[in-house]
């Protein structure tokens, strides 16, 4: 018992829990928007589980294929992969049936879900982690696109098909991403340069980085503006996606025009708040 | 300068639920300038705590969250001289926008003492309002009592802008880590006083 919980202690970090939690929040967003009877418990259970195995397996996948880099990050190195504390095969297995097992359960719910899903993992771990991640700076755009499909493939599930809504929402996720990720690879620099990893920072400097961080701000702003818009959210909750865009775009603005440490890593955080915000509210707005 | 607690991080969260309540619901049976200038003064509240949460304490003493800070204030005094007084709402919005664009020139082009002097008379203009025009509402029959809880609320919020400016000119009447364990207190009342008087 000791050592299955010891074991659990070092496989739990391999998801991201609060990155594969944000994910799939949005995914039961993308679901609720569409005005289904989401207390049907069978389908928000499949939903919920599909997903979660997904994110969770190309997670897992990424660390195997970046336990090398890892290793070369003092951010990373205490890992469990790159700390040599598990077995890369054995987590292999894992992310491997872990994700075989999410892809099976979404195609058997629904094949078009079934298909964004498994196209979410497929842009992730093999287009943006194995493919494109060390070789260009602009493999963020892939990162950002992968992380849009669960939202798709919520909306998906609710409405039977690729509706613009849906787009509408991967895109707002494809433009928080590099605020999200762009912020985060500026505090940790040196790191990235240490493991030979290319960063918009590193290829373009921070001030255009800073820049494109503003710009995609903006962008998934208004894009879950439009969303909430669409989907015809009361003016209340409309305000308050309002008021929430509003820091996300002043912060942004403040990292281009008085750059700091302090003020890009609270943009960091803030992002991650924004958009657990702007779920819940979209959420609430769409029961309501 | 004093870290976030967890217990204070939970008030500013409490805070900024409060806050999120009113630009949701809360507001929804005034006019809708009225609307628009409460959703101002609480999505300020809003974004407020959610930034100390984020950046604790130091945040207090950056010049533009001074200056974003005053929005609380005006976009109270304004929602309800525009909601309750519209005779001279007019006039009072100019002063309002004169305030609000002297305070900022001062930030940027004038000494410490006249940026400290500006932002007190300002503050003075839309703190006073905020605590008289509430009493002069309920004494004419115009509203009723629990109006007055905005007047409460802009006591307690007042009196901690004095307090911090006492800090910012070194001639402090409580300590600085003293103020700060008050601060999300201050900040979480005052934010219930105006749902109280506004919100239901």
């Amino acid at each position: 018992m000791r050592n299955f919980l010891h074991k659990l202690k070092l496989y739990l970090p391999l998801i991201k829990s609060a990155q594969t939690g944000l994910l799939l929040l949005t995914g039961i967003t993308g679901y609720v928007s569409s005005h289904c009877p989401f207390m049907n418990w069978q389908t928000f259970l499949g939903l919920s589980g599909s997903l979660f195995l997904t994110i969770s397996g190309s997670t897992i996948l990424n660390m195997v294929y970046d336990r090398d880099i890892d290793s070369k990050m003092k951010r990373t190195k205490n890992r469990p992969l790159p700390s040599g504390k598990l077995n890369v095969s054995e987590v292999l297995f894992l992310g491997l049936i872990i994700s075989f097992a999410g892809i099976a359960w979404a195609l058997y719910m629904n094949v078009l879900f079934g298909l964004v899903v498994f196209a979410g993992i497929f842009i992730d771990v093999i287009i943006y982690t194995v493919w494109l991640k060390r070789k260009t700076a602009w493999a963020i755009f892939w990162g950002g696109v992968s992380g849009g499909m669960p939202i798709l493939a919520g909306r998906v599930l609710g409405t039977g098909e690729i509706d613009i809504i849906g787009i509408l929402f991967a895109v707002a996720i494809l433009l928080w991403i590099p605020t999200h990720i762009l912020t985060f690879s500026m505090r940790y620099f040196e790191d990235y340069e240490r493991a030979g990893i290319p960063t918009i920072s590193s290829v373009y400097g921070n001030k255009n980085t800073q820049l494109i961080i503003a710009l995609s701000s903006f962008g998934a702003a208004l894009s879950i503006g439009l969303v909430a818009f669409s989907l015809g959210l009361s003016w209340g909750y409309l305000r308050l996606l309002t008021v929430l865009a509003t820091g996300i775009i002043g912060l942004a603005l403040l990292s281009v025009f008085r750059p700091s440490e302090q003020i890009n890593f609270g943009l960091f955080k803030y992002a991650s708040m924004y958009m657990f915000g702007s779920m819940i509210m979209v959420i609430l707005g769409t029961i309501k | 300068m004093s870290k976030i607690s967890i217990i204070n991080r939970i008030i500013f969260l409490l805070t900024a639920h409060f806050a999120g309540y009113m630009v949701v619901s809360g507001i929804e049976a005034y006019s809708r300038l009225t609307i628009f200038y409460y959703t101002i003064a609480f999505g300020t509240l809003l974004l407020s705590s959610l930034l100390l949460m984020l950046f604790g304490f130091e945040i207090l003493k950056n010049d533009l969250i001074i200056i974003f800070s005053m929005f609380i204030p005006a976009g109270l005094s304004l929602g309800l001289i525009c909601e309750y007084l519209p005779d001279i709402y007019y006039i009072y919005l100019a002063i309002s926008i004169i305030g609000i664009l002297a305070v900022i020139i001062s930030r940027f082009y004038m000494y410490e003492r006249t940026r400290i002097i500006m932002i007190a008379i300002v503050h003075g203009v839309f703190g006073l309002t905020l605590f008289f025009l509430p009493f002069f509402l309920v004494i004419n029959g115009k509203q009723d009592k629990s109006i007055i809880f905005i007047s409460i609320g802009s006591l307690i919020i007042s009196l901690a802008g004095l307090l911090q400016t006492f800090l910012k000119t070194g001639k402090s009447i409580i300590l600085e880590e003293k103020f700060y364990k008050l601060f999300p207190l201050i900040l979480l009342s005052a934010t219930a006083f105006f749902v109280a008087g506004l919100g239901i």
